[in-house]
């Protein structure tokens, strides 16, 4: 028997019981559906997140944190074994150090400075306050990479009672950036954790000298200096540079001349002793972490298949009953047994292909309305913008689940197949 | 020329031991129109289905045309009954979801047979059966002696050397079934077929050369150009 007739003749048997060969298509239908849904959303989600961090990341920056800082003890236990006092601090003299490694264009001390309220002393701003303000520490350049826009304003040269506000901060009062110029805005410090030793500052005033949008979350920009300056005091130092001597930065960040020696120059930093991260390493993190979320994803659609496979045997078996005369039929007329099993796995074989053919085409239609819903209506509503993709579903995808349902089919097909094709040509033909 | 020796087909039933073909022997001549009658139970249909090669027998031998058919096995089963042998059935067994014309493809595609090809072959088997105008219609459509026109058909599209009947006529009336039977002489004649009809039928039994008459699964008489 030819191949196309064996097509033929199986496709012709599945659309006699087409509400049957329905019904089990569509369970391996759902199962294929799943498998497309779930990993095309976590690999689209995945770039969404990738995205973030390459746009967030200057790809010629290096991270530079204390040592085993980017660890995570879970995953690395040598994180816990090594002592705190053994590692080294981020302060002045690493600073020189680690401009002296060769291709380093500057190297700027970042802190962060958490749980602020931010309130405005102007009365014009209905005394509205953000609770738990996050900012940073820096001394922040207008050409830096992490700027998307200066709105109004200046950035550099942050004085000790300046302030920089991002577009978040703007966006919450809702006003014009030029509004928020020489306002003055008083932090609050919202002391410390329950138990800790810190002394919470006093609520200080600074001057909103420039507004930006930045690539990060942070709600505002204060100098360097004056962070560290209160952290030392909150931290009941008596000088500043004890402080910087004993506890340091919290972290730099590292600008190097070109892309190319960011490799270089990180693995120099690591040799003195720091934790140090480019883009890539981070986005490494990342992979490594999510890239088994896609697999985990597709197990449930995996099941979902196996099981429909247990409604293809069971569709087969009953075919194999009511054919039992066709094939004795088929015998006396010249099939031989191989013919028969090949009829009967061709045929629970399509039932496979078919589920996940639909499936393919009914996935790019339902991702395509879902798409289309996420990106227009469900992001602007969040203040989400710019994103195209939600969906990614990489071709492979596609041509593995056409496989592997194929091949459920198939292989749910042999037992029914096998007892088809063993009839006994006399007996078959004597069934009614 | 077909030559059974000593054939022998045992079966257990209820416990008991029904000899349905108990050494038989006899010979068909190529071109011989015979009939193999006997009544119910006679183990008649045994024989042929052993002929046909769909049963094989416990004891003996049958030589077509000098090959042994025991020596056959599965695939070369397959082949015979594909190319040798051509069935009729009582209940015509067609392919209920198929066409007359794609009913009588149907040993064309188990040979290996282009679409083009079994189309050309198929209508002249039609046309011989002189039901090329039915040929698009499904079994459910066509009459008693339409469908076993078409199972005839079907028999002789791989150009047999053996048509096996069994009781051809049996769910016909006597007209229909007459043409049938015309339609068997004639091929045996025109095309020098071997027909074997299976029949507890006298008339039918008579319009052939030669009678075997089976009882209990042995042979009662031979007769030869003689009427019951």
């Amino acid at each position: 028997m030819r191949i196309i007739d064996n097509i033929k003749i199986s496709f012709i048997s599945l659309l006699r019981q087409r509400v049957r060969t329905f019904l089990t298509t569509f369970a391996v239908f759902i199962g294929v559906f799943i498998i497309i849904f779930l990993v095309s959303l976590s690999y689209g989600a995945q770039d969404l997140i990738l995205k973030q961090i390459t746009n967030a990341f200057d790809v010629n920056a290096i991270y530079v944190l204390k040592k085993d800082s980017f660890s995570f003890s879970f995953i690395n236990p040598k994180a816990t074994t090594e002592k705190q006092e053994n590692k080294r601090v981020i302060n002045n003299e690493a600073i020189d150090e680690i401009k002296k490694i060769d291709s380093v264009k500057e190297v700027e001390p970042i802190s962060q400075v958490i749980g602020n309220n931010l309130e405005f002393k102007d009365k014009n701003f209905d005394n509205r306050l953000i609770k738990g303000a996050s900012g940073a520490g820096w001394n922040i350049k207008k050409d830096d990479k992490f700027i998307r826009e200066i709105l109004v304003g200046r950035v550099d040269n942050l004085k000790n009672n300046e302030i920089i506000l991002t577009k978040q901060v703007v966006d919450a009062f809702g006003k014009n950036p030029e509004e928020f110029l020489d306002k003055i805005v008083i932090l609050t410090d919202q002391g410390s954790f329950l138990g800790s030793q810190t002394k919470p500052l006093d609520p200080q005033e600074y001057v909103v000298v420039g507004v930006i949008d930045l690539k990060d979350n942070a709600q505002f920009i204060l100098s360097i200096n004056k962070v560290i300056a209160d952290q030392a005091m909150k931290n009941r130092y008596t000088t500043v540079d004890e402080y910087l001597e004993i506890v340091g930065y919290q972290s730099l960040y590292v600008k190097t001349n070109n892309e190319t020696e960011v490799k270089d120059v990180s693995a120099k930093i690591k040799e003195l002793g720091f934790d140090a991260q480019t883009q890539q390493d981070i986005v490494n993190i990342f992979n490594n972490l999510f890239g088994i979320v896609p697999l985990i994803f597709s197990i449930v659609g995996i099941i979902a298949v196996i099981v429909a496979s247990i409604g293809i045997i069971n569709t087969m078996i009953m075919a194999v009953y009511e054919r039992t005369k066709e094939i004795g039929v088929m015998k006396a007329v010249g099939a031989t047994n191989f013919t028969i099993l090949r009829l009967f796995i061709v045929e629970a074989g399509m039932i496979g292909f078919l589920g996940g053919l639909i499936a393919v085409i009914m996935s790019y239609i339902v991702m395509l309305i879902f798409q289309a819903a996420i990106i227009q209506v469900i992001l602007p509503s969040l203040g989400v913008e710019g994103v195209t993709e939600i969906f990614i579903t990489p071709p492979w995808l596609i041509i593995i689940t056409i496989i592997f349902s194929t091949l459920v089919g198939i292989l749910a097909g042999i037992y029914p197949a096998f007892r088809a094709s063993r009839l006994d040509p006399v007996a078959a033909l004597r069934y009614e | 020329m077909i030559k059974v020796i000593n054939l022998k087909k045992y079966y257990e039933l209820g416990g008991e031991i029904v000899k349905a073909v108990d050494d038989i022997s006899f010979t068909v001549n190529q071109g011989e129109m015979i009939a193999i009658m006997g009544p119910s139970g006679s183990g008649k249909s045994t024989l042929m289905h052993i002929l046909g090669g769909l049963d094989s027998p416990d004891a003996g031998s049958i030589e077509i045309d000098g090959i042994d058919l025991d020596s056959l096995k599965g695939k070369e089963l397959a082949k015979y009954r594909n190319k040798m042998v051509g069935f009729v059935f009582q209940t015509f067994n067609l392919q209920p979801h198929l066409t007359a014309r794609e009913n009588v493809e149907l040993p064309l595609i188990f040979a290996n047979i282009s679409a083009k090809d079994r189309k050309i072959l198929a209508e002249e088997a039609l046309v011989k059966v002189e039901l090329i105008d039915r040929m698009n219609h499904k079994p459910n459509a066509l009459s008693g002696g339409q469908r076993q026109r078409v199972s005839l058909a079907r028999a002789l599209v791989n150009k047999p050397k053996i048509i096996l009947a069994d009781e051809p006529t049996g769910n016909l009336d006597s007209k229909t079934g007459d043409v049938i039977l015309k339609l068997l002489k004639d091929l045996n004649k025109e095309e020098g077929v071997t027909v074997i009809i299976v029949t507890h039928d006298k008339y039918v039994a008579n319009s052939t050369n030669r009678i075997i008459q089976i009882f209990d699964g042995k042979i009662k008489d031979t007769k030869l150009d003689k009427k019951l």
